[in-house]
């Protein structure tokens, strides 16, 4: 898996760029993914199940996410049907690869231009 | 305190919804979706209410009906085209419905007419190039010589009343065809490397054609 290029993988849906970005503090079930999506995208972002569980599921067969039994202990209100969802190294690469294509297109000249030095 | 009916009511058709999906895909994730539904539900609820719970199901619904191809598509334009299928499909279901009641008529005719089946199956291509079965009522003779074939005395009737396209709302639902585009070309009209017809088949085929 690992021999893969993760540059193959970009651009990602804005949906699969999403859940591995708030994947990246550690693993999440589906409705906490959609619950943090929302928060770090200030509730512009609200993935329906539907969408949630198809991008969830290629994902899985694209190897950039797998399922773990090392659910963060602080879930008071856990059900058993709950599954839990971690990056994988290659999905770690990926991410990180997308985040760098975002902020070298932000280091852009005309980037900064519109930002007003702003940042 | 009891459950308000509109929840439970949810939960139910949420269930029954989760049948659209493919078997392996609803065994899978299924039960997971439940629960996320039903966190969304609850918190739409205690949040607004009823207008909460409509909206969250209009979002819902729209996020079922549609299969997105989304790998080129920003959000707005998501959402854009997830409005649009959700319509189209709507009035897709009304529509074959109201005709429904009327089909075995036409079918008996057309078998009456002329020897050959009632439905017309063609390639065509269709979104981004890709070849679907495009389905009418026939309304032409069947011979093995394409450049024989007649025109049926249904056909006569059928045609300018665009009744023979009637099955291509099918297509809607199936989500190959849109109620208006391009004229869904025949596999040898088109050329996918030619930037033209990218251009073209970047929107679905339609129903009533509209001008390139």
């Amino acid at each position: 898996m690992t021999d893969h290029d993760p540059k193959t993988y970009l651009p990602l849906k804005p949906a699969a760029f999403y859940i591995l970005l708030v994947l990246g503090d550690g693993a999440l079930h589906g409705y906490a993914m959609m619950q943090e999506i929302v928060t770090i995208t200030e509730d512009k972002i609200r993935l329906g199940p539907g969408t949630l569980y198809r991008t969830i599921n290629q994902l899985l067969s694209d190897g950039l996410i797998e399922e773990t039994d090392n659910a963060p202990s602080t879930q008071v209100d856990d059900d058993e049907r709950r599954r839990y969802y971690q990056l994988t190294e290659l999905g770690r690469h990926v991410a990180r690869a997308e985040l760098t294509y975002w902020s070298n297109l932000i280091a852009l000249p005309q980037s900064q231009q519109l930002l007003g030095g702003a940042i | 305190m009891q459950k308000p009916r509109i929840l439970t009511l949810s939960q139910h058709v949420f269930g029954w919804l989760l049948y659209t999906y493919p078997a392996k895909f609803r065994h899978r994730y299924g039960a997971e979706m439940g629960l996320v539904f039903d966190a969304c539900l609850s918190e739409a609820y205690t949040q607004a209410g009823l207008s909460g719970v409509i909206r969250l199901w209009w979002c819902t619904l729209g996020d079922f009906l549609v299969n997105v191809p989304a790998v080129y598509l920003s959000f707005e334009q998501e959402k854009k085209v997830m409005i649009r299928r959700t319509l189209e499909s709507v009035l897709a279901v009304w529509l074959l419905l109201v005709c429904l009641p009327f089909f075995p008529l036409i079918a008996v005719l057309i078998k009456l007419d002329s020897d050959g089946p009632i439905f017309f199956c063609q390639e065509r291509v269709g979104h981004r190039g890709k070849a679907y079965m495009l389905y009418k009522l026939r309304s032409m003779t069947v011979t093995s010589d394409p450049a024989q074939r007649q025109i049926t005395r249904v056909g006569k009737i059928l045609r300018p009343l665009k009744i023979d396209e009637l099955p291509q709302l099918v297509n809607v639902l199936k989500g190959d065809m849109s109620f208006f585009g391009p004229r869904p070309p025949l596999p040898n009209e088109v050329d996918m490397d030619n930037p033209l017809w990218q251009r073209i088949l970047a929107n679905r085929p339609g129903l009533l054609p509209t001008i390139k």
